[in-house]
């Protein structure tokens, strides 16, 4: 039995409920560990996950709690961890046959922080195996399912945080993003994710796709939530990269007049179904008394390729020893890229580098004056399982490419950029709206999010599979 | 040159599988199936079949014109 009102819940009002006595950590966990087991099946979300043990660890909470201890702003609230990240009770995999290291000394690093602030984790996520894919399809433990409808993909790579998070077995993920692997699925599953600035939140123990490019942050089913999240997972030491504190919040009331942006030129191409969708958030910002431009903004194509060459590149070197070793162990589709990879030269890469320092120059300048970028996350609805080739205004493009067509821009310039919903499209499944800040802007970045939210409800959408469980 | 050679002088970006093959050779690699063979060569092509190399290699020339305009910009306000 799924108690709706519990799983339904965001962190802020679980938290209200944990913190006044109204409900019991054990009670928050039973509820979503139910969901688990109920909708894991279809979706495939969790890969490993110990219901006893985490019931076990909410009794504790619920114990310190009653002693009166100060107890941590997560306490008791659910948390699942993308399988890329090192973990002291679960098996690590990268969803791949082929890391079989032996069990870490610590959790990573944003996982000691979640747990330090009372999370509990559940288990572990599926994901593209090794994060070296936007669909979710390619991975040893099978392919994620979209819970919106089995019959298509979430998105990834943290495509199994995006499932658990949409069909509420959990409140919290995390996920990580090399070119869009949280955005990706949040936007695919219609629920919220932040990749934050390069470096704000470490990614000590978390096994690397691409180290220039990476980045490890949250997901949840609100902008509240991530803010809540990022919050904890900030890296202390390196107060000098956010700009923003975690108690900006943008009010309809703040004084200075919001101002966006909306990308245009080759490369922002959208399928008509997302851009109906995207122009009625655009009318949502303007109603609150946003002002926006369109801003020209060229050489798309040659940062997607520049973001390809440092990708492939900095993938095949982490990779090399395996290569050598196991190279048959990896999916077909995931060894394809890393012998390519292999064959990038070093100037290659370099001249990748450094047209990226132009690119991001170029960038900045663009957005200056700008509180975000906003722009669809994904081109595209979720597609099917079984699509390979995706055609909108007159791109066709295959559906990893799709996945990433816009997302990559904010990895490759190191920027913070949101996704959260913003309504569907017209087979049903979510479109994700991302706002992209100037960098360290992250908690900005959330409060415009939480803004969109204060009038929208696209956030508390549930699936099907998920709203309409027995009670 | 000869044929070996000449393969192993192309840009990876022209490669046929039998380059790749050869390139991969040259470095003591095993050799792929002929059908991981024409993945990975269709993956090379897609990684630098998208951008303008003028556009691209623009940035890494000295006279490459945009950080003064940024600079500029910066000054105006």
């Amino acid at each position: 039995m799924v108690d709706l009102t519990l799983t339904h819940k965001e962190i802020s009002e679980l938290s209200a409920l944990l913190h006044s006595g109204q409900v019991s950590a054990r009670e928050v966990t039973a509820a979503f560990v139910s969901n688990l087991e109920l909708h894991n099946t279809t979706t495939n979300a969790f890969i490993a996950f110990d219901a006893e043990k985490a019931l076990v660890h909410a009794s504790t909470v619920d114990a310190l709690r009653s002693t009166g201890k100060a107890m941590g702003v997560l306490s008791g609230i659910p948390l699942a961890v993308k399988d890329n990240y090192l973990t002291l009770d679960f098996p690590t995999t990268a969803g791949s046959r082929v890391y079989d290291a032996n069990p870490p000394k610590s959790d990573a690093r944003a996982v000691a922080l979640l747990r330090k602030a009372g999370a509990i984790v559940l288990g572990k996520t599926n994901m593209h195996e090794w994060a070296y894919g936007a669909t979710n399809k390619i991975s040893a433990k099978g392919p994620t399912r979209n819970p919106w409808n089995a019959q298509h993909i979430t998105g990834g790579s943290s495509g199994g945080s995006g499932a658990a998070l949409a069909s509420r077995m959990v409140p919290a993920a995390l996920g990580s993003d090399t070119g869009g692997s949280i955005r990706i699925p949040s936007s695919g599953c219609g629920v919220c994710g932040i990749k934050p600035s390069y470096d704000l939140v470490s990614r000590e123990g978390v096994l690397p796709l691409s180290w220039s490019l990476d980045a490890v942050g949250p997901m949840a089913t609100s902008a509240r939530d991530l803010r809540i999240l990022l919050d904890v997972l900030v890296n202390r030491a390196r107060s000098d990269l956010y700009a923003t504190k975690a108690d900006t919040v943008r009010t309809p009331a703040a004084k200075r007049k919001i101002r966006l942006g909306v990308p245009i030129g080759r490369g922002f191409e959208l399928a008509e179904d997302v851009r109906v969708a995207f122009e009625a958030a655009q009318k949502q910002f303007v109603d609150l008394g946003a002002e926006i431009n369109t801003v020209e903004f060229p050489d798309m194509m040659e940062g997607f390729a520049a973001w390809k060459t440092i990708l492939h590149s900095e993938a095949t070197a982490y990779h090399a020893k395996f290569l050598s070793e196991r190279p048959d162990e990896y999916a077909d589709g995931v060894r394809v890229q890393l012998e390519a990879g292999r064959c990038i030269t070093a100037a290659d890469y370099l001249n990748a580098q450094q047209f990226r320092r132009e690119f991001n120059a170029r960038l900045d300048l663009a957005m200056m004056g700008y509180d975000a970028f906003i722009y669809p996350t994904l081109p595209v609805t979720a597609p099917m399982l079984d699509e390979e080739t995706l055609h909108f205004e007159d791109v066709s493009v295959s559906a990893q490419d799709s996945m990433t067509y816009v997302a990559w821009l904010a990895n490759l310039a190191g920027l913070p950029a949101l996704s959260i919903p913003c309504g569907f499209g017209k087979q049903g499944l979510p479109v994700g709206l991302m706002l992209m800040g100037r960098f360290g802007m992250d908690f900005d970045v959330l409060g415009l999010g939480e803004l969109f939210q204060t009038v929208t409800d696209w956030h508390r959408r549930i699936p099907p599979l998920a709203s309409h469980s027995e009670t | 040159m000869n044929f070996l050679e000449s393969e192993l002088m192309k840009t990876p970006s022209t490669w046929s599988v039998q380059s790749l093959q050869i390139y991969r050779h040259s470095r003591g690699w095993p050799e792929l199936s002929l059908a991981m063979a024409e993945k990975v060569v269709l993956a090379i092509h897609d990684i630098q079949d998208h951008y303008d190399v003028d556009v691209f290699n623009s940035a890494v020339e000295p006279a490459f014109l945009f950080q003064p305009m940024m600079q500029k910009a910066r000054d105006d306000g």
